[in-house]
């Protein structure tokens, strides 16, 4: 592969890939992302692959593989163009079925397309379903395109013209300028101005700068970045190239967790065949600029996410933060002035250099423009990514979006921002999504879990198991993040076992309050943030956990009681069977009993029961 | 054959000391552990202090400093996971595999992890056996995962269609070295990992060792 010099080689080369891809008619895309592949999208990939050969269409029909969709919930699922058929949870028997009727005859397969849930009616295209329609899909919808280990697909789709324009045509501080006018804010959780960090850095003395892709997205229930990173690697590279030229940068890094093996792959080709095409290297696009990038798998520590902590593992220490005196944009990674974004912040920079500040600007809040990811999770019918305007209502995303709590079960909380936000109940839903408004409901942004939680979530346990999470993932750097997190494990395990205090909630405000004032890095500022949110907002399932020793939606275990309604068990065993502990006696056909002292409070009897006979208290 | 696997991953990031954690990532995926002398042979080679080794050993969840189990089962406890009853099928686990989240078999068959987040939320609760995510699962349907990497897990009747060299080699070089290895875990598990740091890779090279014999008798019998 010759490299390329210039824009026209640039154009010339996409034209040239769109005429070959407009010259197939017909094309199955399918969702390969990590969820679908879990599915086992890939066996029905192959299942296509073979019945297309089988019957001399493999000329006829592309098949192309993508990155995540967005619409976890319903996956394998297979896209048909041009027509936009989008089938769902699709499985190896339905593939000739599919290539009879659909790719040869242009039938309709009602069986498996979308229902909208409140009709019953099936929803052929993929542009009307509701989950897909009411999103703005500036950066996902891109996934849907692209091949990601194909960088025809993604010059032919328009990449890396952003680049040759930033190169060829603009000045670095011109760059600096649109992007600090398009009003981008860090997508990591912070919220930091983009165009200020970048001017920060390049005014930073140092002879050499680094520029660093955030891919540690260690928020649970979070997976924005992971599928950005594995659905269209060339986006976010482009923008780290972008970036690096505008703040004079030699060296690029993009420091990805190593749970997400996908992701590292899909990034490591990206590289490779960015390379290849002179995108990166000595003289990129012929301009005189340098650049490389660096793939570096994280450890798996929460705490990595944090720039600093990152750093310093990416130097090879522990990743333990410092304060923050000096900014990292001053002396980050070796010492050196070092600029760090998240995947989702990179992903935008293409977009704003070549449609410019203004369309960017357009979307969005006073505060917060653009578009956000957030991976709605939990208790919600429509599990997936999407992407909305900033300023989108909750009450939308959660229920029109969404599509509601399953089960017919009521709406109790959302959790936003991962382990430093907090829980939002029904109150605020009508709360415009973005970085301020968020923030003054005692939650945050973060970099976008939404987890939907309904009436069965205890938000006790909740708070308890944020606190968990984080006293494990703490360094233990400093005192109050370290032990006040301790402290509060305790007072909410306590609360949760029936130990509960009369105090605890009071204790636990002011731990809170003393870990925000007193915190080296942002994990223990925040650090309390779920276990504030959840007090301010549902402080009588703390009281009745602690005076009434109840856990109100049965979740903490040695506060429920299970016992058997003599009047409604059959004796039919199943609860027996069950039972782990092999604490139910009674025969075939007679009334079962729980034998209370030997009972461990699992819940696998009020499972197994068919007959509601298991009462629980 | 240790120093080659060593010198192998060294090359690939040309002796450069800031790729330590990278390194040490390949060495834990080839050993499925951190060997003791692996981990003093880089300290020599990349002029790096044992201690400060140790300490990026002890600080990332991604290293052990025992020997992994065979088949790898991570349960995943993420929030989207957790709101979906993932404590439970991790209990059930426990109590069918009998260890704890952290620990492996006494046969080193299998390792029980807990992960904070796979990003499969939509299949929640996600159990990872060997690199493959298993979704929507229940306590008891996350049982049956056990089925195929557990021979004993299967139900009973299915007992006698296992094939039989299968059942041999799961069963003979395992068990013979199980007591000693249950007592040591039990003593190091938990305790502060100073004391912790000696004893695995102790046991460590007797695993390699017994491997070797392992793979020499299965080679006599070939013949």
């Amino acid at each position: 592969m010759e490299k390329i010099r210039s824009i026209e080689q640039l154009d010339g080369l996409r034209d040239r890939l769109g005429l070959k891809q407009g010259a197939v008619t017909r094309s199955l895309t399918f969702c390969a992302g990590t969820g679908c592949r879990a599915y086992g999208s890939m066996d029905v990939v192959e299942a296509f692959r073979k019945e297309l050969k089988k019957r001399g269409l493999s000329r006829k029909v592309a098949v192309k593989t993508t990155g995540c969709h967005g619409f976890c919930e319903r996956g394998p699922m297979v896209l048909i163009s041009p027509e936009g058929i989008f089938y769902e949870q699709v499985a190896g028997k339905d593939v000739p079925e599919i290539v009879e009727k659909t790719i040869l005859n242009h039938e309709v397969i009602d069986r498996l397309l979308y229902k909208d849930p409140k009709t019953g009616e099936p929803v052929p295209k993929e542009a009307d379903i509701p989950f897909y329609r009411l999103q703005n899909r500036l950066l996902l919808g891109e996934n849907l395109l692209i091949d990601p280990t194909s960088i025809e697909d993604y010059i032919a789709r328009g990449g890396y013209r952003a680049l040759a324009k930033a190169l060829k045509q603009m000045r670095p501080e011109q760059i600096i300028d649109e992007v600090e006018r398009s009003g981008l804010r860090g997508r990591g959780g912070g919220g930091f101005p983009t165009g200020r960090k970048w001017r920060s850095c390049r005014e930073a003395e140092g002879e050499i700068k680094y520029v660093i892709c955030n891919a540690d997205e260690g928020d649970p229930g979070a997976y924005m970045d992971r599928s950005l990173l594995e659905g269209n690697p060339h986006m976010i590279l482009e923008g780290m190239i972008i970036g690096a030229y505008a703040i004079g940068a030699q060296q690029g890094y993009i420091y990805v967790r190593n749970e997400y093996p996908l992701a590292v792959d899909h990034a490591s080709q990206a590289l490779k065949a960015a390379r290849r095409h002179g995108f990166l290297g000595e003289d990129i696009l012929g301009s005189g600029f340098t650049f490389d990038v660096k793939i570096t798998r994280g450890g798996g520590a929460f705490v990595c996410g944090e720039s600093t902590a990152l750093m310093a593992s990416l130097e090879g220490r522990p990743g333990e933060p410092r304060a923050k005196y000096v900014h990292t944009v001053d002396r980050g990674l070796f010492d050196m002035p070092t600029n760090l974004n998240n995947v989702e912040s990179w992903a935008n920079i293409p977009r704003i250099v070549l449609d410019g500040a203004d369309s960017f600007a357009k979307l969005g809040t006073k505060g917060s423009k653009g578009t956000k990811i957030f991976s709605l999770v939990g208790k919600i019918n429509n599990t997936g990514l999407v992407e909305v305007p900033m300023g989108m209502r909750l009450r939308e995303i959660i229920f029109d979006i969404g599509g509601g709590i399953p089960d017919g079960k009521r709406f109790k909380a959302v959790q936003t921002g991962g382990p430093s936000g907090g829980c939002l109940p029904e109150e605020r839903l009508d709360l415009r999504v973005d970085f301020d408004e968020l923030a003054a409901a005692g939650s945050m942004m973060g970099s976008g879990g939404m987890i939907v939680m309904d009436e069965d979530n205890c938000m006790v346990d909740v708070a308890r198991y944020f606190v968990t999470f984080l006293e494990e993932e703490s360094c233990g750097k400093c005192t109050p993040c370290r032990e006040g997190l301790r402290r509060m494990k305790e007072i909410l395990t306590d609360i949760c076992e029936g130990r509960g205090q009369k105090d605890a909630v009071e204790q636990l405000e002011r731990l809170g309050r003393a870990m925000k004032a007193a915190s080296l890095c942002e994990l223990g500022r925040t650090a309390a943030n779920p276990v504030l949110t959840t007090i301010r907002y549902f402080r009588d399932e703390y009281e009745a956990h602690i005076t009434k020793k109840k856990c109100p939606a049965f979740v903490c275990r040695k506060l429920v009681h299970y016992s058997i309604n003599p009047k409604k068990c059959v004796g039919c065993q199943a609860c027996a069977r069950a039972c782990p502990a092999h604490c139910i006696s009674g025969g075939k056909k007679k009334v079962h009993v729980i034998d209370q002292d030997r009972c461990i409070h699992c819940g696998s009897c009020f499972d197994a029961c068919k007959f509601d006979a298991v009462k629980r208290k | 054959m240790a120093t080659q696997t060593v010198n192998r991953i060294l090359r690939r990031y040309g002796n450069d000391p800031t790729d330590i954690i990278a390194i040490l990532q390949d060495v834990q995926q080839a050993y499925r552990y951190l060997p003791r002398d692996v981990m003093e042979t880089l300290s020599a080679r990349l002029d790096i202090p044992l201690s400060r080794i140790y300490h990026l050993a002890t600080f990332f969840r991604a290293f052990s400093l025992e020997p992994r189990g065979k088949h790898e089962l991570q349960v995943c406890l993420g929030t989207a996971c957790h709101v979906r009853g993932a404590p439970r099928i991790l209990e059930a686990l426990e109590r069918r595999l009998k260890i704890k989240a952290g620990q492996t078999t006494s046969d080193l068959e299998i390792t029980l992890e807990t992960v904070n987040c796979v990003g499969a939320c939509a299949l929640g609760p996600v159990v990872v056996v060997d690199g493959n995510a298993r979704g929507k699962l229940n306590p008891q349907r996350a049982e049956r995962l056990l089925e195929p990497i557990l021979p004993e897990a299967a139900p009973k009747r299915s007992k006698a269609k296992r094939p039989p060299a299968k059942a041999k080699r799961s069963g003979a070089p395992g068990k013979k070295k199980a007591p000693a290895r249950k007592a040591k875990k039990k003593s190091t598990v938990g305790k502060a990992a100073s004391s912790a740091a000696a004893r695995p890779a102790r046991a460590g090279k007797k695993v390699v060792a017994g491997k070797r014999a392992g793979k020499r008798t299965a080679k006599k019998a070939k013949r």
